[in-house]
């Protein structure tokens, strides 16, 4: 996707004073995490802005990885942010001069800061500064699994970001295992409003979602069809050493390096329980799960444990 | 009578500041000094020294500790001992240290140990090169622990390890793992040696009270089995030496 010039959206206008301020705090913000190298991306509407989408935003949404969640809180403290930990499954937050600040560390539909996505990143024009923000494939899976009735401005940016940027058709079907079904219903009515959708994308996408399914279904509905084509796909094949392999990098990765770590398969849900020290080391094992067997969630049942005064006194004699 | 606080395996990242701080603030009033059996961090990176030396700068009582195999991970052992040392924390590696406590003298032997299963059930110096060479590393440790322990002269001695010496306090680790949590040789130096408790981490399913095979006491105070900060053990020969003083005193009249 080549970066282009973003015509200036209405609220984060230079003329305004809000528009400065929003700009100042982005900017700061960015300047925080850039010092520290924490690597970054921005979702939301900057991102949907620079990628294609005139359109005005109050938001500040920066995508991080979960080992980073706790650095990024202190790098925002020491540039005169007030912090607080929203939410420890996947929401921190900045605060300056009334602006805000989201740092995301999970989105919707367990979608986290990935290798592939870090690398895919780019830093695009901001009034003047260099913003990295996602690529338009992950900012379309994105606003695709967390668009919901109280949200319906991320289906239309993800309209905006299809009409508007050059995009890589293979990568975008490969990052649509968290959320298949909304992409090739997106990517449907996007082609419905003359938006430029090739054919393959659909019938590819199309027979990875239902497969085989979709032939012996048009023989004819039952109900029992129904129920299993609203089921979620469980992988043809199970991989016998997935646990194994899973165990192996949550011992080994440098983000955790625990074996205290419980893992179960159930259907295509990996569970994972046990008592680590740290909520942040209870989201790298997440993450670290996440990256092993992308096309499995993850239920994490892991408790964290806090140390207390000691009770009593042995006497040894 | 001597006071001994112990913990094992803190696992220190760069997210735990704190997580021992706020535990150590009066710590002199029930411990005389903190021992820290290994795996004081988690991927043995001096950035987590670091952490975990900011939290124990203040201890109002010395602070000996032993490394564990987390703590090796990074291969920046040499820079972590460093770094902990500037914090006043003494670690021990096949060496020992005397404290002196009102007017008892305290040996503490220290060593990470290692592995090799335990007695009919372990490994030997025998075959291929890797396996003799495994054995052998716990063979040379537990020959330092008995040496060791043969030459302190003090009241108290004590051993501080990361590994286990025997299999009691492994109690609720899969056996098929024991092997890799310690090994018999080490119990066996401490026998032959002599000591009055020994301090043991590394095993987080197992429990916290063993014996060696000649007797003597072994506590496995790993964070997750102790689940406190810390927990804390009295000594007390004079007690017993008192006790014998009177019943000799007895038998002469």
């Amino acid at each position: 996707m080549e970066s282009r010039a973003v015509p200036p959206p209405q609220a984060s206008a230079r003329q305004t004073e809000m528009g400065e301020a929003f700009n100042r705090i982005l900017f700061a913000a960015t300047e925080a995490l850039e010092e520290q190298k924490i690597p970054y991306a921005m979702i939301g509407g900057i991102a949907a802005i620079g990628l294609g989408r005139p359109r005005s935003t109050h938001d500040i949404d920066f995508f991080i990885r979960p080992e980073d969640a706790e650095v990024t809180l202190e790098a925002l403290k020491r540039h005169g942010f007030d912090t607080e930990r929203t939410d420890d499954r996947w929401l921190y937050k900045g605060f300056k001069e009334q602006m805000m600040v989201d740092i995301i560390f999970k989105s919707s539909g367990d979608i986290y800061f990935d290798s592939e996505m870090q690398e895919r990143a780019k830093p695009v024009d901001f009034h003047g500064r260099k913003i990295k923000v996602v690529s338009p494939e992950d900012l379309i899976i994105i606003k695709c699994a967390v668009h919901s009735e109280i949200g319906p401005h991320h289906w239309h940016d993800a309209l905006a970001v299809l009409s508007h940027a050059t995009l890589d058709w293979k990568y975008l079907i490969k990052r649509s295992r968290k959320a298949p079904r909304r992409l090739l219903a997106l990517l449907v009515y996007a082609q419905s409003n003359d938006i430029l959708i090739p054919n393959t994308v659909i019938c590819e996408l199309f027979e990875s979602v239902f497969g085989d399914q979709a032939k012996t279904q048009s023989q004819g509905w039952t109900s029992e069809n129904k129920l299993t084509s609203r089921e979620p796909k469980i992988p043809q094949k199970t991989d016998l050493y997935l646990l194994s392999k899973i165990q192996r990098a949550i011992a080994t990765d440098q983000r955790t390096s625990t074996l205290d770590v419980k893992l179960n398969l159930i259907g295509h849900r990996i569970v994972a329980s046990g008592e680590l020290s740290t909520p942040e080391l209870k989201r790298n094992v997440e993450a670290v799960i996440n990256e092993c067997a992308s096309d499995y969630s993850v239920d994490n049942r892991i408790s964290v444990s806090e140390p207390t005064e000691p009770q009593t006194v042995e006497e040894l004699t | 009578m001597i006071r001994i606080a112990a913990v094992g395996d803190v696992h220190f990242d760069r997210n735990s500041a704190g997580r021992l701080r706020g535990y150590l603030g009066h710590l002199e009033q029930l411990a005389d000094f903190l021992l820290l059996a290994g795996d004081l961090t988690q991927i043995g990176s001096v950035e987590e020294a670091k952490v975990l030396s900011e939290d124990l700068q203040d201890c109002p009582v010395p602070v000996i500790a032993v490394l564990g195999n987390h703590d090796f991970h990074s291969d920046q052992q040499v820079q972590l001992v460093a770094t902990l040392n500037e914090a006043n924390v003494t670690v021990l590696e096949k060496n020992s240290t005397i404290l002196q406590i009102k007017n008892q003298s305290v040996g503490i032997v220290g060593l990470k140990g290692f592995g090799g299963g335990f007695m009919g059930s372990c490994g030997t110096e025998f075959g291929e090169p890797e396996m003799k060479a495994f054995i052998r590393n716990t063979k040379i440790q537990a020959e330092h622990l008995q040496s060791e322990l043969e030459h302190l002269q003090t009241d108290y001695k004590i051993v501080l390890l990361h590994y286990s010496p025997c299999p009691e306090t492994l109690l609720g680790e899969k056996k098929e793992i024991y092997p890799f949590l310690g090994s018999y040789l080490f119990a066996e130096a401490i026998d032959r040696g002599g000591a009055d408790i020994v301090f043991h981490g590394h095993a987080h399913h197992g429990v916290e009270k063993g014996l060696t095979p000649g007797g003597v006491p072994v506590r496995n105070v790993a964070r997750p089995v102790i689940r406190h900060a810390f927990h804390v053990y009295c000594l007390n020969k004079e007690g017993q030496l008192h006790h014998d003083q009177l019943s000799l005193e007895h038998a002469k009249l």
